[in-house]
């Protein structure tokens, strides 16, 4: 029974590793390919190991195998063991230093740089310029260009966040007091999951972020669309949400471009449709869910820091429809 | 049955004044721990100054010397009775165990008072800056050892004032005297650090 | 390979020529009566059972914290405990495992078993032995009383800065964790001293440092690391507490203070913490491969110095807890290093261990099931460990379900396994009467399957990137099924632990009495009675090899020691030859009323600073009070 079962179990925790998607293994980035290179390459080394050295013991206690061995055969067999694993673990020491510098490597001159600052429970996302009144901000949702290296500047503003996109890279800490720098060269267009490693306090659950990778073009659209200032409003109800907006305490911690709101406490409102999700990655941006946010959004995220808003229900539709139409 | 080996003790003496007692090894692993409470704080001293783009910082500027150097001299001074309370521990005089514990007491006591100065020379509160949080800790861990190593002095000597003086006692007070040799010993490196080493700028 | 040989410990000897003696020493060596008492116990056994015995409640409180976290888990979006609660609650599972089970039940073990093992009637400061558990329990009960008022600490058991710091966790809640990290690290310190003097100074006559049982060596290694470790947590903690309530800025980037500083003084602590939960359960490996095969361990010297090297690289990869943290490269390889290379001398024991099985047809009683569990459980734990080292694979799997899977596989594995085996080896020892063999199988059987259902899916959740700390997660991750896995494990495990817990009461009701030496093992705490008597031997033994029990001429003894005063025999440290006699302090209160005036100190001094110095102040008389009673009976 004890002879087989690690063997088994070894080969159940392969096939399962190997049938789901790791996800890591969906490599999006050089950087996460390398990593998972090597992840695989120390899995099968150590797990040889294991299973041989438990068939060690099973050898040791079955009465067939385990023919008697005088002191000086054991003390061989112990060295001999023990070199191997040296000889072994240096092998993983080498491929192990190898792959960080590959991983590491610099960004090169012509790196998009990014500044991401942890918020408990978002990320502020700023695209500096030389003129700063134009830098770009949004919130919790990255987006770059296929195949340029992306160097995000890391910092925070309150408690230690980290920052972990695995389809590109392993994660970085967000240390406040300190920068941090993150880079991966994405190489396939797509949209990949983010999330907060390190636990930041009652909603760590619930702080993610969206990597959007471009084609070069549809980024610079994004980005120059991202500058604008926010769209006016083009009917009644819309300028009649947008007084709820600026009347309530929205304007106080939310800026949107455009108008006096100026808040900088939370997420940058300006191009919230543009969005794909609100809360931090918590639910898709849609209208009941934005509108359920906005009534009551300790019920989604408790301990967050907006208070719930009690409005009358023509107000909050009215303001729901403003925020959906800030493209 | 074969008999029972024996090995017969009943010549060996009660009690020991030196190296080999248990109640010295104790004190060796209390002074062990002691010195290493010290060597993470001097580590994170010098962590804490690596950070720092000036040390101390501009507002607050360099330690003054005189009360912390003149201190010092007490401090070798009174390495003479505890050296003295050593020996005679060891022999076993009653009466001068009594004049060097006091003299240790005494010398002490006045390394507390100038300690006063010492805090003050510091030119800052604790709160200021983390210099300043850094430089209060080493000086006050070394302050709590001075006065865990008074109090035990007084509780010796009020014990041998007052009651008849045993081979604990005697032990006692050397080790009182070795106590006082690590107090001096961990101040020599505590002194540079806090005083010398924000001088470098 | 020494051969079991009928012993015969002169205690036992036809005629009772020693009665006058046994009498003598009892009345000696006896114990303050009645239930003040209790408050008196200065016996190294006493205050070793209480370890364990407090450890073990410790154990299963944070058992059922455990299971909450399970069941809020065990589906997404669940709704059983609120992300306030679920904090509280897993910050004080990870603390109350770490502080107050894993090391002090390791302490306690040592305490019990380290004086009969090298054969002395008790340990050097027997008084200040006694303040360490009273430290300990107000500490616990400290704990516990912030988690009942819901005001629990909620950072996380590594409290990381600036989330532990005055502006994210205001209120008395951290505050009590730093103080409770200052009890735990006076008693640890307290143990440690008086177990490092035990080993070194009070072995019986004739066991050299060659001679020393591998788990007094263990101890004698653990106890040091503890002397190098504490103090940085003493640092950490300490700062902590001043830039909570001075003021001070240890942690504050804006004035010249660093958030990484904390995590640098506290894994320096808790990197080697884990050594010393750790190290303990491979001397009891050893002790419990030792008696089930009736060989001595293969390669004794490569054991001791195996532990010796575990302890000194244990000190050399703390930052492997911080690579996420963006350190410098060359930094990075150095740990990596240190942290790969400290697998060797553990790999070095499991060979030692493998070649004494070889060939030999133990007795498979449930302490040697548990070492089996040992083997695979551990095993698995120390080579994720090895993937964890490497930085590359660490930055994705740092913080996930991986190193959730991968620290239990170590600690429930690497300690808890070879606990359960040590309570079964030992309790006939300590409690005079054997615990049940079926129901033993059983516990370890479910132990052992709970464990693997509950911990190995965790290493695939954290591939799929489940982090760890979360309360809860959405439906569409693909991780509920993993998530479901595991907390049925957790029932299983609890059923496990139950099942030991009525083997314990079965035992101590109607248990098969023990003898002397139920296993025919070789150490000397197998030469006294079961239990022993408060003086552990009539004469202290005289030993003449490694496997003193096992010698075909019988074990010495030391004759001359008088009997009328609590007196240890102290030798050589090296060659044990006898030195002198010392004489140690009976049954007081005073460690009970300083512990209480200086603990209650340190308690107030969270509502206001002051009450530490008249604490401290307050002891003073007390201490005085001690030191005049030092020689009284």
């Amino acid at each position: 029974m004890r002879r087989i079962a690690p063997p088994l179990a070894l080969a159940t925790y392969a096939a399962l590793s190997s049938a789901c998607s790791y996800v890591a293994l969906d490599n999006a980035s050089p950087e996460a390919a390398a990593i998972t290179k090597l992840h695989w390459w120390m899995f099968w080394v150590l797990g040889a190991v294991g299973f041989l050295v438990m068939a060690a013991v099973a050898a040791a206690l079955s009465r067939r195998f385990a023919r008697p061995a005088d002191d000086r055969q054991r003390m061989r067999a112990v060295a001999v063991a023990t070199g191997v694993s040296v000889l072994l673990l240096l092998v993983l020491l080498v491929a192990s230093v190898v792959t960080g510098r590959e991983v590491a490597t610099p960004a090169g001159p012509d790196a998009l740089d990014i500044e991401i600052t942890g918020h408990q429970w978002w990320w502020e996302i700023r695209y500096p310029t030389a003129v700063p009144r134009d830098a770009v901000v949004t919130a919790n949702e990255i987006h770059v260009p296929v195949g340029r290296a992306a160097r995000l500047r890391l910092g925070s503003n309150d408690v230690i966040h980290s920052l972990w996109i695995p389809n590109v890279d392993g994660k970085r800490d967000l240390i406040p007091g300190r920068t941090n720098w993150l880079t991966f060269r994405p190489r396939r267009i797509g949209t990949f999951a983010g999330r907060c490693a390190e636990f930041c306090g009652y909603q760590h659950a619930k702080m993610g972020l969206l990597l959007v990778v471009q084609t070069p073009a549809d980024f610079a659209l994004w980005l120059a669309q991202q500058r604008q200032p926010s769209a006016e409003p083009a009917e009644a109800s819309l300028e009649h949400g947008r007084d709820v907006f600026l009347a309530g305490p929205c304007s106080a911690c939310h800026t949107i471009r455009g108008t006096p709101a100026f808040g900088h406490k939370a997420p940058d409102l300006t191009h919230l449709a543009s969005r794909a999700t609100i809360a931090a990655a918590t639910l898709p941006n849609t209208t009941g869910h934005l509108a359920g946010w906005v009534v009551d959004p300790q019920r989604i995220k408790p301990g967050n820091r907006m208070p719930p808003n009690v409005l009358p229900s023509g107000d909050l539709l009215d303001l729901v429809a403003y925020l959906r139409s800030l493209r | 049955m074969s008999a029972v080996r024996e090995l017969d003790v009943s010549n060996l003496p009660d009690a020991v004044l030196d190296s080999r007692s248990l109640v010295w090894w104790g004190t060796i692993v209390m002074t062990v721990v002691e010195t290493m409470v010290f060597a993470i704080s001097v580590g994170g001293y010098f962590y804490l100054r690596n950070l720092a783009s000036a040390w101390p910082p501009p507002r607050i500027g360099p330690p003054a010397l005189t009360a912390a150097t003149v201190n010092l001299g007490i401090l070798l001074v009174s390495v003479i009775p505890a050296v003295l309370l050593d020996r005679a521990g060891k022999k076993r005089d009653a009466r001068k165990i009594k004049i060097y514990l006091a003299a240790n007491l005494v010398l002490g006591t006045a390394f507390l008072v100038l300690r006063y100065w010492e805090f003050k020379a510091l030119h800052c509160m604790w709160n200021q800056s983390a210099y300043a949080s850094i430089q209060w800790t080493i000086l006050g861990l070394h302050t709590t050892n001075l006065l865990t190593s008074l109090a035990e002095t007084a509780i010796v000597l009020i014990y041998v004032m007052t009651k008849p003086i045993e081979d604990h006692q005697f032990l006692d007070a050397r080790l009182d005297g070795v106590f006082w040799y690590f107090i001096v010993l961990t101040w020599l490196p505590l002194y540079v650090v806090v005083f010398l080493v924000p001088r470098l700028g | 390979m020494s051969t079991p040989a009928k012993k015969t410990p002169p205690e036992t000897d036809p005629g009772e020529p020693l009665a006058g003696e046994r009498a003598e020493l009892a009345k000696t060596w006896r114990k303050r009566s009645g239930s003040l008492g209790l408050l008196f116990s200065v016996d190294h056994k006493t205050i070793g059972k209480r370890y364990i015995i407090t450890a073990f409640v410790f154990f299963l409180v944070a058992g059922v914290e455990a299971a909450a976290m399970r069941l809020q888990l065990a589906r997404p979006e669940g709704r059983f405990l609120n992300p306030d609660v679920y904090a509280q609650v897993f910050t004080m599972h990870g603390t109350t495992m770490m502080f107050f089970f894993a090391v002090p039940v390791m302490l306690g073990m040592g305490l019990y078993l380290v004086p009969l093992m090298v054969g002395t009637r008790n340990v050097p400061f027997p008084r200040l032995n006694a303040v360490g558990y009273w430290f300990y329990l107000m500490g616990g009960v400290l704990l516990y009383g912030t988690f009942v008022m819901n005001r629990g600490p909620d950072a996380g058991w590594f409290a990381y800065v600036p989330l532990s710091g005055n502006a994210y966790s205001a209120g008395h809640g951290m505050d009590a964790w730093v103080q409770i990290i200052n009890f735990t690290e006076v008693s640890a310190l307290i143990v440690a001293g008086s177990l490092i003097v035990t080993v070194f100074k009070q072995r019986a006559p004739g066991m050299s440092l060659n001679r020393i049982p591998l788990f007094a060596w263990a101890i004698l290694v653990t106890m040091i690391m503890i002397v190098f470790a504490m103090p940085a947590v003493i640092f950490a903690a300490g700062s902590l507490n001043s830039d909570r309530s001075l003021g001070t800025h240890f942690f504050n980037p804006a004035e010249g203070g660093d958030a990484l500083l904390w995590q640098h003084a506290f894994w320096f602590f808790g990197h080697p913490e884990v050594y010393i939960i750790f190290l303990p359960a491979l001397g009891m490996i050893s002790a419990i491969i030792s008696a089930s095969t009736r060989r001595q361990i293969f390669g004794y010297t490569a054991m001791v110095l195996a532990l010796v090297a575990t302890a000194f690289l244990g000190f050399g990869l703390w930052v492997h807890h911080m690579f996420a943290t963006g350190l410098p490269q060359m930094g990075e390889a150095f740990f990596t290093a240190a942290s790969m290379m400290i697998a060797i001398p553990t790999g070095v024991q499991i060979f030692c261990w493998i070649a004494t099985l070889w060939g030999s047809r133990p007795r498979w009683d449930p302490p040697f099931l548990f070492v089996l569990g040992f083997f695979f459980t551990f095993l698995i734990g120390g080579l994720t460990g090895v993937m964890l080292a490497s930085v590359p694979v660490d930055l994705q799997l740092h913080d996930t379900f991986f190193v959730v899977a991968h620290f239990h596989y170590v600690l429930i594995g690497g300690a808890v396994f070879p606990l359960f085996g040590g309570i079964y080896h030992w309790f006939p020892k300590i409690m005079g009467r054997m615990l049940g063999r079926t129901l033993g199988i059983w516990n370890f059987a479910l132990l052992f399957v709970g464990f693997n259902l509950t911990f190995f899916p965790m290493h695939e959740l954290g591939f799929h990137g489940m982090p760890r700390r979360v309360y809860t997660y959405s439906p569409d991750r693909g991780w509920n099924g993993l998530n479901l896995a595991a907390s049925i494990g957790a029932a299983v495990m609890a059923v496990a632990v139950a099942l030991f817990l009525i083997n314990v009461v079965q035992s101590l009701r109607r248990g098969r009495r023990a003898g002397d030496n139920p296993w025919d093992a070789e150490s000397l705490e197998w030469a006294t009675s079961s239990p022993p008597p408060v003086y552990n031997f009539v004469r202290i033994p005289v030993v003449s090899s490694r496997s003193p029990l096992w010698e075909p001429g019988g074990l010495g003894a030391v004759t001359g020691m008088p009997t009328d005063k609590r007196l240890l025999l102290v030798t050589h440290p090296l060659d044990a030859e006898p030195s002198h006699r010392e004489e140690v302090p009976g049954p007081s209160v005073n460690p009970f009323l300083i512990s209480l005036t200086m603990g209650l100190g340190l308690i107030g001094s969270i509502f206001w600073l002051w009450w530490a110095v008249i604490g401290a102040v307050a002891s003073i008389p007390l201490a005085y009070l001690w030191y005049v009673t030092e020689e009284d009976p």
